[in-house]
């Protein structure tokens, strides 16, 4: 199962250029096992580790699968999903489907690996692939973008690399367990601390928070629409937060230190990411800078390390990648019917696209903390958890640039989909089925996963939540 | 042995840095990787020399040559960003001028002698640093049986470049 995750996207890639005509439906089948894969792992309570001899493969390696990595490998093969099927109207370019599937078993691997040095190259894989998918229609933005995010991921890498030279110089070895044992060693505290700094910067930049944000709005903008989707919805989680929380809290451990590293970071990326979608007049833009205020309410949910915040945090993890997937969607087919992307522009689109409207309507209104939708939950527990662990002021900020969230979405509504439709939309008609259809599915999770927030977290967000709880090593 | 290697790394780097031909540039580069690779490996981080022959000196190489290879003649580049002679940007001159005269090549041996010098008085820290091999087992078991992972990854890294380099040519000579 655990090679499927690996192996069948590299084979898709091998064999998309073979079957160039079939390339969307191979990344659609690709996608769909994926996700099939990751779901028959849910629920995992245990940690489990599997090496290579376990799954009949040569090398001194192991798989680690918990609660965390199997919520992140449904939302990468759902995600995936989504894109596929978006994808099926957008283009048969047989190269774009080829790096897709290389990214998302560059995502895979990440998700899998025990060891930092695997970790690395499997971030490389995600980010090389998500460069060149940016740079795949040549436009003058989107060129610009990808070598935006290419430089400022070099720097990133040379942070990392810089990193685990010296944690291998210190502990001999790269593997999560024993990396643990020297964080537990209180000789090696200042190494450790170094060590922690420069992987934190250096995945901060990855994750796009603030004040290393500078190529997120550019590439979300610029890219192609369902890479935009996939950019916002599962690659910056996964090569940015997933990486850079499994190695604060799995691998180094959580101290007082590093919790106040995370919320000032997700402090400062709430505020300034809100305040800057608010003087957006371009909808993907807003996303983008939307997007960045979300990833600071996560780490703020996770840097209280208390259960009810990781649990709040993971939890808006989920909401978030799915909630940005339905809004990039939603904001890629109202581009496509008017041909811009421009607010001030647009104006009562909601009667011409009743599906888009209304799915756009139940992501914003959940992004922004509407009950009882799932944003509105994982927003509270946030909020609970930073009053709980003292942090009144902070849990008073984020309420506030909550509000924010909900302004400038209103303004986005009001600009774009309701008040008085324009006579030069008259030919505007609904988006096709290729983006309805994932809009619809998205939006139901939406709702679901809010009126059934009980169920849902017991399913998939505890067994995740309880391994960052556990603290570092097994 | 590992001294010269380290002085012919320098002396490669410092080519492709002056070399006005950017394709020999880029292969001096590769050669900089490649012997960096056997460096890293000698001090015992066979991971990393495994990473840096394959990524560095391979793909890295084989997008520098294919960037290359897509630029489009330098008259016909400086046309259309108006850097004709009556608009001239006094940053390119700068370089043509040093070029068209060789004065970068001719500043070469003095660049050579100065890290030279440099390496020979660092001769003394030599000992100091361990670069005995850390691991008994050599090259192509640590990259075919230890690091069978890495291997993958690295292989999957390659084809992203390989489907990057076939979109973009593909585009060039549509």
């Amino acid at each position: 199962m655990i090679i499927g995750l690996l192996a069948t996207p590299v084979l898709a890639a091998i064999m998309i250029p073979f079957a160039r005509r079939w390339a969307d439906y191979i990344f659609l089948v690709l996608a769909t096992i994926l996700l099939a894969i990751a779901i028959t792992m849910v629920p995992t309570e245990s940690v489990r580790m599997l090496s290579a001899s376990e799954i009949g493969l040569p090398g001194d390696f192991s798989f680690r699968i918990d609660g965390f990595s199997t919520l992140m490998l449904v939302l990468t093969g759902f995600i995936g999903f989504i894109v596929a099927i978006f994808s099926l109207g957008w283009t048969r370019e047989y190269t774009y489907y080829a790096l897709l599937a290389v990214m998302f078993a560059g995502m895979n691997g990440l998700i899998l690996v025990s060891d930092l040095f695997s970790l690395y190259i499997f971030l490389e894989i995600t980010s090389i692939s998500s460069f060149a998918l940016i740079a795949l229609v040549r436009s003058r933005d989107g060129l610009e973008a990808a070598y935006k995010y290419l430089m400022l991921s070099a720097v990133a890498t040379a942070f990392i690399l810089l990193g685990l030279f010296i944690l291998y110089g210190s502990a001999g070895s790269l593997a999560f367990e024993e990396i643990s044992r020297l964080s537990a060693n209180p000789e090696h505290a200042g190494v450790r601390l170094f060590c922690l700094a420069l992987l934190v910067i250096g995945l901060a930049i990855k994750s796009g928070l603030v004040p290393f944000h500078g190529w997120v709005p550019d590439a979300y903008t610029a890219a192609p629409n369902p890479i935009s989707i996939a950019l916002a919805g599962i690659v910056t989680k996964v090569a940015g937060l997933y990486t850079l929380v499994r190695v604060t809290f799995s691998v180094f451990g959580v101290t007082p230190t590093i919790s106040s590293i995370l919320m000032v970071l997700g402090l400062v990326s709430a505020v300034v990411g809100a305040l800057a979608a608010l003087t957006q007049n371009d909808g993907k833009r807003m996303l983008a800078f939307s997007s960045i205020s979300q990833m600071g309410y996560i780490l703020l949910g996770l840097g209280t390390g208390s259960p009810l915040g990781i649990v709040g945090g993971i939890f808006h993890l989920f909401n978030h990648a799915i909630l940005k997937s339905l809004l990039f969607l939603n904001t890629a087919a109202i581009e496509k019917a008017t041909g811009h992307r421009d607010l001030s522009r647009m104006g009562g689109l909601a009667s011409r696209m009743p599906v888009t409207g209304a799915t756009f309507a139940i992501g914003s209104l959940s992004v922004a903390g509407i009950p009882p939708l799932n944003g509105f939950w994982s927003k509270l527990f946030i909020l609970i958890a930073l009053f709980q662990s003292g942090h009144p002021v902070v849990a008073f900020i984020a309420l506030i640039t909550s509000v924010v969230t909900l302004g400038y979405f209103l303004v986005f509504q009001k600009k774009a989909l309701f008040g008085k439709a324009e006579a030069r939309f008259s030919d505007v008609r609904e988006a096709p089925l290729n983006a309805c259809l994932p809009a619809v599915i998205l939006a139901s999770i939406v709702v679901i996963s809010g009126l059934l927030f009980h169920e849902f977290i017991d399913l998939l967000i505890e067994p995740a939540a309880n391994v960052l709880s556990r603290g570092s090593g097994l | 042995m590992i001294t010269p290697v380290l002085l012919l790394i320098v002396i490669l780097a410092t080519l492709a840095i002056y070399l006005n031909d950017l394709l020999l540039g880029a292969i001096c580069l590769a050669g900089v990787s490649a012997l960096l690779s056997w460096v890293i490996y000698q001090f015992g981080m066979p991971y990393a020399a495994v990473f840096e022959l394959s990524v560095a000196a391979g793909l890295i190489t084989v997008l520098f040559i294919s960037t290359i290879s897509l630029v489009k003649p330098a008259g016909q580049s400086e046309r259309e960003l108006g850097l004709e002679a009556g608009n001239p940007s006094p940053l390119p001159r700068l370089f043509e001028e040093d070029a068209r005269e060789g004065k970068a090549l001719k500043r070469l041996p003095l660049v050579v002698a100065i890290l030279a010098i440099l390496l020979w008085e660092l001769r003394e820290s030599w000992p100091s640093i361990r670069y005995a091999p850390a691991f008994d087992a050599p090259f192509a078991e640590t990259l075919w049986h230890i690091r069978t992972v890495d291997l993958f990854g690295q292989i999957t890294i390659i084809l992203c470049g390989v489907f990057l380099v076939v979109h973009f040519f593909k585009e060039r000579a549509s």
